[in-house]
């Protein structure tokens, strides 16, 4: 194997050291503060895994975290499903086409916190239109305020609406590298539409499916504003998420050791999830190498 | 002398430039280039010197001044800026600016955000804040300490008839014989009624005791004639909640952080409260509601009463913010039926202004402090909106004239106490206090297990 010699090491130096700078550092300082007692008007001790024992024997943690895999794992897949879905149906590329896609893609450019002060007002049980025509029509409820499960759906359908976007996009791109021919063939040797999804498409879409979940795995794991912004964890903390449990203990509670233990257990919950999908986008790329 | 190639005219008495060596060779198009080059970079210079010298002008004339001059910072909410500063009261700072020939600096910041960055700034080796304002739900012991104690100072400069500003709330401001912060602004919770509601239902006072309001809070639950769905009651933060707990008569942490009470006290309240709520009287909204939410209903005319700080009294009748400006009064919460109170105890909240242990010039801070709380600036600052500290300043005229429920507000505010007195552990109790209503007021928890359950958690964390 060819030796690397200094120069591309110090041509890579300036990237190098702003990942070292900006994402190295601070998370290792959270590390070292995660086996601290750190407060206001507290002198900074060492007190070892005495964090970590405490988030795991604290009932608060278990039942964010379950929240948060149920929440991440119906985001992420119903994402994709939508995001295939909508691939499926889209106009050939033209003028119809691109109107689509802005409509398609227009929540991603809409603020966080707006978006979902607006659904909140759109869903308020009293006053709000969506509440008023399902009622009106005689659907059921969404007795978000009440209902810890139906909280949950809302900020499922909530984030879904707001970041599905992202996957569409990378998907459809993707669907758009396709080579026509293969089509062309499978129609020739009669497959059907679904036939020619399921055998063609699909397996030729899986590499960017798998960037796709991997990093909605990731940025679906820091959900917060959705929560924050709806019931901020209510009622009766039964909709709480690893990151609004972050938050209150570093922003309410002062814990700062606590909070930094908590921040490196959803580091390594998300990379436990992500995981397998980073693994097998490895192995794909070896396997397509040979 | 003419270039000999081109037949231009050219100098050669200018060959000792850059260019020179093309003018040699017979290039004057190159001298020209050459020149204008030259000339390009002299004006540039030109430019360059001209904005530094109006830099140094500047900087001398208005940078510098401000530098130069005393100054203290002062961090807190942009209602205590606004109190200080603007209003009929008038810019209650202009004397001691004067004075002390000193400028004050505002640094306002919402009520987290604030909390957030004071105490990083009191937990810096040192910090420009000169005052910070803190509320007293965060005034823990382990706070207090980031703060100077006033003692000191009080005995040197006195604050003008101090045994006038509310003990009770001086006292949640003492940790260990030190004072460490002075009271400025109070919240105290009152009853909020729309007079036209209570008329439309034919209840022609507001409730006198908390049996009355809360069978008034069921009759004023209706579907008005404009098809609005009206809650007869409407409660948002724990101060809230604690209110019409105190007012039935009973207690969650007493001032002496003891877990206050029999468990059947609370759980008689969190019955009640079931009730109300499955009755639809408190609305569905209820468990998603902030701080600010009560104040929306009442502007919208979603419900008939809240208990809220009787000061936001003057926002509800507001033609601007609200549709039923004029309509809402405001009242003092009734005690319970038999209890031999006029008046339930009264929950506030309120802001004082403390002396960062680590800011420089604590001098001219407490200079500032003090002219704040005198008897005067008390009352001006009143008229600006101002919760006032001080007996007194309800007995002023002008204030009796602009705030309608001056009377009301005095009678409360002298004898009442915080909801959750500040400990090390009030963020938690406050947090669990919040759980177990909601649990108690869906269902998740019967009303006696929720009070249990309360007790068991809230008394581990208490000292």
């Amino acid at each position: 194997m060819r030796r690397l010699g200094l120069v591309p090491y110090l041509m890579t130096a300036p990237a190098n050291t702003l990942v070292g700078l900006f994402i190295l550092l601070p998370a290792a300082c959270v590390l070292a503060l995660s086996f601290m007692q750190s407060s206001y008007g507290l002198a900074v001790t060492f007190v070892g895994l005495e964090n970590y024992t405490k988030l795991l024997h604290d009932r608060y943690f278990w039942r964010s975290a379950l929240n948060t895999f149920i929440v991440v794992n119906a985001i992420v897949y119903l994402e994709l499903l939508l995001a295939l879905g909508l691939t499926g149906v889209m106009p050939p590329p033209g003028p119809l086409c691109r109107i689509i896609i802005s409509i398609i893609i227009l929540p991603y450019a809409v603020s966080e916190v707006v978006g979902v002060l607006i659904i909140k007002y759109m869903f308020d049980p009293g006053a709000g239109v969506i509440a008023y025509w399902l009622h009106a029509l005689g659907l059921p409820e969404l007795a978000w305020t009440t209902r810890p499960g139906d909280a949950l759906v809302l900020v499922i359908l909530l984030t879904v609406w707001l970041h599905m976007p992202f996957t569409f996009l990378i998907v459809y791109t993707a669907r758009l590298g396709l080579p026509a021919e293969l089509y062309e063939a499978a129609r020739t040797d009669g497959a059907g539409a679904w036939q020619r999804f399921r055998h063609v498409t699909l397996p030729l879409l899986m590499p960017a499916i798998l960037v796709a979940v991997a990093f909605r795995y990731i940025f679906a794991f820091r959900l917060f504003p959705e929560v924050w912004l709806l019931t901020q964890g209510g009622p009766a903390r039964q909709t709480e998420v690893l990151a609004v449990y972050l938050y209150k203990c570093a922003f309410r509670y002062y814990d700062f050791g606590l909070a930094s233990a908590t921040a490196w257990a959803m580091v390594i919950l998300s990379l436990l999830i992500a995981a397998p999908y980073f693994r097998s986008m490895h192995r794909r790329r070896f396997d397509s190498a040979r | 002398m003419k270039c000999p190639q081109h037949n231009c005219l050219t100098s050669l008495l200018t060959l000792n430039y850059p260019g020179a060596s093309l003018v040699a060779e017979g290039r004057p198009h190159a001298r020209k280039r050459e020149e204008l080059r030259r000339d390009l970079i002299r004006r540039a210079l030109r430019l360059f010197k001209s904005m530094i010298a109006a830099a140094t002008v500047g900087a001398v004339l208005f940078v510098y001044p401000a530098v130069a001059a005393v100054k203290i910072v002062v961090m807190g909410h942009r209602v205590h800026q606004d109190t200080a500063t603007t209003g009929s009261g008038g810019d209650v700072t202009t004397d001691w600016r004067k004075a002390n020939d000193a400028d004050v600096e505002w640094i306002t910041l919402g009520n987290d955000p604030l909390r957030e960055r004071l105490f990083r700034e009191v937990s810096l080796g040192e910090t420009a804040v000169n005052v910070g304002f803190v509320l007293n739900a965060w005034a823990t012991p382990k706070i207090a300490k980031l703060f100077t104690p006033l003692n000191d100072y009080l005995a040197k400069a006195p604050i003008a008839d101090f045994a006038d500003i509310s003990p009770s709330m001086l006292k949640t401001m003492t940790f260990e014989g030190k004072i460490y912060a002075v009271p400025y602004r109070h919240a105290t919770q009152g009853l909020h009624y729309n007079e036209s509601f209570l008329k439309e239902r034919g209840i022609d006072h507001p409730p006198r005791t908390v049996e009355e309001l809360i069978n008034d809070a069921k009759r004023l639950t209706y579907v008005r004639p404009d098809r609005t769905n009206l809650s007869g009651l409407v409660l948002g933060a724990y101060t809230h909640q604690i209110a019409l707990l105190r007012a039935m008569g009973g207690a969650f942490i007493t001032p002496e952080l003891k877990f206050g009470g029999p468990d059947k006290a609370i759980a008689a309240y969190y019955q009640t409260i079931r009730d109300l709520f499955t009755a639809g009287v408190l609305p569905k909204a209820m468990p998603t509601f902030d701080q600010n939410s009560p104040l929306e209903w009442m502007s919208q005319g979603r419900t008939a009463m809240v208990i809220y700080p009787m000061a936001r009294n003057a926002q509800m009748n507001d033609p601007k913010l609200s549709k039923h400006a004029g309509q809402v009064k405001v009242t003092v919460v009734p005690a319970a039926a038999g209890s031999g109170l006029a008046v339930a105890p009264a929950i506030f909240e309120f802001w004082a202004a403390a002396i960062p242990a680590n800011a420089k010039n604590k001098d001219l801070a407490w200079s500032f402090i003090r002219h704040l709380s005198a008897p005067d600036s008390t009352v001006r600052e009143a008229l600006n909106g101002n919760g006032p500290v001080r007996a007194s300043a309800y007995k002023d005229p002008r204030l009796r004239q602009k705030l309608t429920y001056a009377e009301e507000e005095q009678k409360a505010f002298f004898n009442g106490e915080a909801a959750i007195p500040a400990f090390d552990n009030t963020a938690k109790a406050a947090e669990i206090w919040k759980e177990n209503f909601e649990a108690a007021m869906l269902g998740f928890m019967s009303p006696s297990d929720a009070a249990a359950d309360l007790r068991r958690r809230v008394s581990a964390l208490l000292p």
